[in-house]
């Protein structure tokens, strides 16, 4: 399985030179198994960069909510212009809408001149069931997270790996100070972090700021750490930056940030999330960028 | 006990939070938790309640409704909630189990997420004392 980088920024674009090293495109991650289709996991603008590969004839992407930091790059996703092409949206489920109602609220005038009914593709729309459902080379499970309006988690597993996707969690909401992460049953996200080869999960915030932000739908890194860590997750990718969060910022948090010992003794292994770094699961973790160190 | 629906980690939050007296139970009529404040009303903590069946759970207790008569589990209100997906109302005379007479108003509420999945119930619960219970 191999996972592509393709929007690393959380809520807002961050398009400035002091942010170009982490990227400045919110949240799209390209996952491609050995055989099979392929996924993109949300579509924030990373989405414009998406590769579809030679002969490619189904794309799914799954959608963990409808924010517009998830979303915005849809109207630019080149597969959805191609009448060739299959492609399925997952995405949380309403009480009283369609994921198709929800998405047009975007993809239609004014907001956006193509209506989504409109896209040349062979569009599939779906709600994302509660639990495990298979694509073309992908086992998927999916749960709800703790995360402000129906948010839900992707546990992505092929080719003898696995990947979580968490990119917006605030799994100590309402946890007393010292008592993160708590037992796993009782934890947000935890079944789907559980053993991972790699976790790509929201660190959006430090300790000080996340003092004036419980109940946003973020975690900070520490919390991400800590998670991880409980969860025994081999490879973690702190991942949706603060917008605020240039990149020396963000070189001094990583370069700060302790990690602590694994549940089960292996080492947590952290690279921040970087725009265009790849990462080849049963195989060498390749950044497309130098990465920061962290002790 | 397997992953808890985030619908009931949410709730239990809440609870811990708020000084009414709260219950929970999942879908499988499991005891998830009850807050302190339940805690004083039922007299034992939860951190002493192994996880149990609610109807284990009430076995422990005497529970009379208005005329003295002994009120089956399956009859109370959680279990109601429960079962019919609807809220019930009671008011009872519990035998507690700090050994405690308490008259207890319980209204409970089935938790039903997406899809009309039935995640369990819940219960808040108040002293009566002399009055209705409403």
């Amino acid at each position: 399985m191999r996972v592509r980088l393709l929007g690393t920024r959380g809520s807002l674009f961050s398009p400035r030179p002091g942010s170009s090293r982490y990227g400045g495109n919110t949240a799209c991650v390209e996952v491609r198994p050995a055989e099979g289709g392929l996924v993109v996991l949300d579509a924030g603008s990373g989405t414009r960069v998406v590769r579809l590969p030679e002969g490619i004839e189904r794309v799914d992407v799954l959608l963990t909510h409808l924010h517009m930091d998830h979303i915005v790059g849809l109207g630019f996703f080149a597969a959805l212009y191609r009448p060739d092409l299959e492609v399925h949206l997952w995405g949380p489920p309403s009480t009283t809408e369609t994921l198709h109602e929800r998405l047009t609220r975007y993809l239609s005038p004014p907001l956006f001149p193509v209506r989504l009914r409109d896209m040349p593709c062979r569009l599939e729309l779906h709600d994302t069931p509660r639990g495990r459902f298979e694509l073309p080379g992908v086992s998927v499970q999916a749960d709800r997270i703790c995360h402000p309006g129906l948010t839900v988690g992707y546990r992505l597993e092929a080719d003898g790996s696995s990947l979580a996707y968490l990119p917006d969690h605030e799994p100590a909401l309402g946890v007393p100070p010292g008592r993160f992460p708590r037992e796993p049953e009782w934890t947000s996200g935890f079944a789907l972090l559980a053993g991972v080869d790699l976790a790509i999960h929201d660190a959006q915030y430090t300790d000080e700021e996340y003092v004036s932000r419980q109940g946003w739908g973020h975690c900070t890194l520490s919390h991400a750490l800590a998670l991880a860590a409980a969860a025994g997750v081999r490879h973690l990718v702190p991942f949706h930056h603060d917008p605020d969060h240039d990149d020396d910022l963000l070189d001094e948090i990583y370069a700060a940030a302790v990690v602590p010992p694994a549940a089960d003794g292996t080492p947590l292994r952290i690279t921040p999330a970087v725009e265009g770094a790849e990462f080849l699961l049963s195989g060498p973790v390749v950044p497309a960028a130098p990465a920061p160190s962290v002790r | 006990m397997g992953t808890v629906p985030i619908e009931l980690v949410l709730v239990r939050q809440a609870a811990e939070y708020l000084t009414q007296a709260i219950f929970l139970v999942d879908e499988g009529g499991t005891v998830l938790f009850f807050n302190e404040a339940a805690a004083a009303l039922l007299g034992r903590p939860f951190e002493d309640v192994a996880p149990q069946n609610i109807a284990d759970w009430l076995d422990q207790l005497e529970i009379c409704d208005g005329d003295g008569r002994p009120v089956p589990g399956t009859a109370v209100p959680i279990a109601q909630a429960r079962r019919d997906r609807r809220p019930a109302h009671a008011v009872y005379e519990v035998r507690c189990l700090d050994g405690e007479v308490r008259r207890l108003a319980i209204t409970s509420v089935p938790l039903i997420g997406q899809g009309g999945v039935l995640h369990g119930a819940m219960s808040l619960m108040w002293d009566a004392g002399g009055d209705g219970g409403l």
